[in-house]
């Protein structure tokens, strides 16, 4: 079972050898080029975050779907899927409520489809009976669903995880599509159970989609760089912090947000502020992507998004001559800019934000531009905290 | 005797509590600071900060108790230590107290800095 949280112990004064994650982000880039939000969390799984993965669905997809109806069917997907996780992962103590630390959640928008995909550990022994009761469900028409659903709430067998197989009929109901599964090997005796719902606003469309195995290979890929979670889409103020919430959540153990956790914040959140700024112009709300995970006892921030030449020109110098600066170079630095922002008219560009990213980062700036075309390129950055 | 209503602002998302007290002798910042427009927040609280330090001389407590901030509340949060540090009438009478976390080392340092550009009372508290 992997851990997610490394010893930490105070800051360290290594600073060579960080390896980098950038090439990673600049594929997730690529991957998701068609798509204008996706998200991807790699547990642990609690309660608290239900709420959480519909802020970031309201923040971010909901405000350009115009249909009421979808919104709340799509909220309801969400929330049922995520929750099937807690339900029926599995667990290392095997015996906590409404936990599950070894899973996936993940959603995309793609064209007119609205993807979820989940992942979650089954021991293998329940697998032919959960297959069955997938194989079911997939076979009945809307009509048979209803009536199914309707005597499964009569005779309310429920399982000792709470499902009656109510969510799964729902699942169905509420896409009106087939809900794609897939099972594959998992260690220790158990599977690796795969769902995919699809809602689609094409209701003409037959065949939507299959994500299943990209969702395992980014599974696989995760696990070995120990990603907690990637997100593509707007990083205005309002989609960025439940984000900020769930990040602080997981690196802090307990309820209360530790030390690390706000370290961990106030990183994140100055560092999409400021990826936002210098982003390219033409996008009416400030879009990019980022991953946070853990790397050799460290939080790694990888963040990026589409800038121009003019701005890359600008970043690179000014990241260039902050990666050499040490730690005291850069106290310096921040109280003379702090000093000087007093006279700036430009009461927003003070210059401090990517000073502030240097010195909360225990090594060196990494940084990287793709060429994208002869205006564009991807600006991807990496701290560690 | 001056007048001067005071400034208070509950708490949201990634704005801090506020409570400026003429009265009290007090101006108090709690939680976490992360506008995308830092203007816009702190632009009341430096208007308001400029008009107590032409109108009273009196022993003011400053009391900062924050989680964390971006880059450009800290600007500002410069900007109104700064005022007091430049246009009250007698700056002995001020005294900051910056409040903070024995294990966060980040909001410490940062703290630290504030008190070796200002010239002005000022205590870290570690709690």
């Amino acid at each position: 079972m992997r851990t997610f949280q490394a010893s930490y112990g105070p800051q360290t004064e290594k600073t060579e050898g960080m390896s980098t994650r950038l090439n990673s982000l600049i594929d997730l880039h690529q991957k998701t080029q068609n798509q204008p939000v996706a998200f991807c969390y790699r547990g642990p799984f609690l309660d608290r975050f239900t709420h959480t993965i519909l802020e970031i669905y309201e923040s971010t997809l909901s405000a350009r779907q115009h249909q009421p109806v979808v919104n709340r069917k799509v909220s309801f997907l969400l929330v049922e899927c995520f929750q099937n996780i807690l339900r029926h992962g599995e667990t290392v103590a095997g015996n906590q409520p409404n936990f599950s630390d070894d899973g996936l959640f993940s959603f995309r928008s793609a064209g007119d489809e609205f993807i979820i995909n989940s992942i979650n550990v089954v021991p293998r022994c329940e697998i032919e009976a959960l297959g069955k009761l997938m194989k079911n469900v997939n076979s009945l028409d809307a009509d048979a669903l209803k009536e199914l659903y309707l005597q499964q709430l009569n005779s309310a067998t429920f399982s000792a995880k709470g499902g009656a197989g109510l969510g799964l009929i729902e699942l169905a109901r509420k896409s009106g599509r087939e809900v794609l599964y897939e099972f594959a090997d998992a260690p220790d005796e158990r599977s690796f159970f795969h769902q995919q719902v699809t809602f689609c606003t094409n209701k003409e469309k037959s065949h939507v989609s299959n994500w299943i195995k990209e969702t395992q290979s980014l599974y696989d890929q995760m696990t070995s760089e120990n990603t907690l979670l990637h997100y593509k889409g707007d990083f205005s103020q309002k989609s960025v912090l439940p984000l900020l919430d769930m990040v602080e959540h997981n690196i802090s153990s307990g309820m209360e947000i530790s030390s690390l956790g706000r370290r961990t914040g106030h990183v994140l959140i100055e560092v999409l502020q400021n990826i936002s700024k210098h982003g390219g112009s033409e996008a009416q709300t400030p879009e990019g992507l980022f991953t946070i995970g853990w790397n050799d006892g460290r939080i790694l921030l990888q963040a990026g998004n589409v800038i121009t030449e003019e701005e890359k020109n600008f970043l690179q110098e000014k990241l260039e001559y902050l990666r050499d600066l040490d730690h005291d170079d850069l106290r310096e630095l921040h109280k003379a800019a702090l000093r000087a922002s007093l006279k700036f008219e430009n009461k927003n560009k003070s210059g401090l934000g990517l000073i502030e990213v240097a010195r909360a980062s225990s090594a060196p700036l990494v940084f990287q531009f793709k060429s994208l075309s002869s205006h564009n390129h991807l600006f991807a950055l990496q701290v560690a905290i | 005797m001056s007048t001067l209503s005071s400034l208070i602002l509950s708490a949201s998302e990634d704005t801090p509590e506020v409570l400026f007290s003429a009265e009290e002798g007090m101006l108090r910042i709690d939680g976490r600071s992360l506008p995308e427009n830092a203007y816009n927040f702190y632009h009341p609280l430096i208007e308001w900060t400029r008009v107590y330090c032409k109108l009273f001389n009196q022993p003011t407590s400053i009391e900062l108790n924050l989680d964390y901030f971006n880059s450009s509340s800290g600007r500002y949060l410069f900007e109104i230590l700064t005022i007091v540090e430049l246009e009250s009438k007698d700056r002995t009478k001020f005294s900051i107290l910056w409040k903070v976390e024995k294990d966060d080392e980040l909001m410490i340092e940062k703290g630290e800095e504030l008190k070796s550009l200002l010239d002005l009372p000022f205590v870290i508290e570690l709690i």
